[in-house]
């Protein structure tokens, strides 16, 4: 067999500790009873900040003990940190797009076409709107909110 | 099979270049140099993979990002619905399943053949009792007519339960419409994650199988090592999944 290359023949894995493996379970569990508890405490907006925050500590957790990412070749990291990146590139462009829909642009009057997605220009009507700030999706929820279980 | 039809026509021990069959251990396809090489080709191959998973779920992810910044009410009564001591549990039979598999993968590095099963059996059993828990949401879902999008139908029961839940959300009274898009969120993302789980039960027995064949050894335990990575990602997939889902205030 030709060995002259210099690299390894047979597999030598990393071996991680049963302690280090029982311990990230319990920080794993501890973590979930953290999001729940977080879930009771009334924080607004803030409480889905906080429980993604804490659902990417734990996934950070088992990427880096439980995937063995800590002791994994850099290149195959890549790979999988650069599909967690360009799913931000997704969600960011989708964000950007879906959530100014129907808001009234302050500069220019436009908005919006909840429906298409173009853009319509501003009018008189819809600059003297801008105080009763925008023609939300959410106002047109409730005017729609029937009773589920009846006929449309 | 290849290297062994290969290794019989040729000539004993004849050169080392890669026409030859036998040319190292048993599980060395012939393709490869080195029992590196070829677990290394395994892991990239398995990282490409999870990486494409990633990908096939954020469609579903934004998706759902999406539905609730135009529908929060909806959500928020749709959360209510859901019975996040059901999610909390099954959040904790997951991650005591990926801990099992990690363990299983360990023993399996040290050539501790009967660990292994030991482990990968708590780990079926785990991934079993998920989809149990699962099968009770879903049946009672089905059965109150709490179905996504033009299926929603709710029956006098169902109707009940979707006021008290908008009376325990910020909602209060009345009922957003889109709490069927909600469901149809919920369905999707728990229904295909739901099925991963099954792939990976599917999975498991396998390698439980070969496992107790004896295939592997501490030099040659990939199919574990990456089973058990797949695993994992279903795990980190429902980690995000039950705060998501089950606990919007």
């Amino acid at each position: 067999m030709d060995h002259s290359s210099g690299e390894e023949y047979d597999v030598h894995a990393h071996v991680t500790s049963v302690r280090t493996y029982i311990l990230v379970f319990a920080a794993l569990l501890a973590l979930t009873g953290l999001t729940v508890l977080a879930y009771n405490v009334r924080l607004g907006d803030y409480n889905l900040l906080v429980a993604v925050l804490i659902a990417t500590l734990k996934a950070s957790l088992v990427c880096t003990w439980f995937m063995h990412l800590k002791y994994e070749k850099a290149f195959n990291t890549a790979f999988f940190v650069g599909s967690l990146i360009f799913v931000g590139v997704f969600f960011a462009y989708t964000m950007n797009d879906t959530s100014e829909r129907t808001r009234v642009n302050e500069f220019s009057g436009g908005r919006i076409d909840p429906k298409t997605g173009g853009y319509t220009h501003g009018t008189a009507p819809v600059l003297a709107e801008q105080g009763s700030e925008e023609l939300s999706l959410e106002a047109k929820e409730s005017s729609d909110a029937a009773e589920p279980g009846s006929p449309e | 099979m290849t290297t062994e039809a290969v290794a019989s026509s040729a000539p004993p021990g004849g050169d080392h270049h890669h026409d030859s069959g036998h040319h190292g251990p048993e599980f060395l396809a012939h393709h490869f140099d080195t029992p590196v090489q070829q677990f290394d080709a395994a892991k990239l191959g398995m990282w490409l993979f999870l990486a494409q998973e990633v990908l096939f779920f954020s469609g579903l992810f934004v998706a759902y990002a999406v539905f609730r910044n135009w529908y929060p009410a909806a959500f928020s009564v749709g959360s209510h619905l859901l019975d996040w001591r059901m999610g909390a549990l099954n959040t904790v039979v997951l991650l005591l399943s990926s801990f099992t598999a990690a363990m299983a993968v360990r023993s399996s590095q040290q050539g501790n053949q009967k660990q292994t099963s030991t482990y990968l059996i708590i780990t079926i059993v785990c991934a079993f009792a998920f989809m149990v828990v699962k099968y009770f949401e879903y049946s009672h879902k089905i059965h109150v007519g709490i179905l996504p999008g033009s299926l929603w139908n709710p029956t006098a029961e169902g109707l009940e339960e979707v006021k008290a839940a908008a009376a325990t959300s910020y909602v209060g009274e009345g009922l957003p419409y889109h709490i069927r898009t909600f469901f149809g969120i919920y369905f999707v993302m728990t229904g295909l994650h739901g099925i991963h789980v099954l792939v990976g039960i599917g999975v498991f027995i396998w390698i439980l199988k070969r496992n107790m064949r004896g295939e592997f050894t501490r030099e040659h335990f990939t199919a574990v090592d990456i089973s058990a990575l797949y695993w994992h990602l279903v795990d980190l997939i429902w980690i995000y999944l039950f705060p998501l889902l089950y606990l919007i205030d």
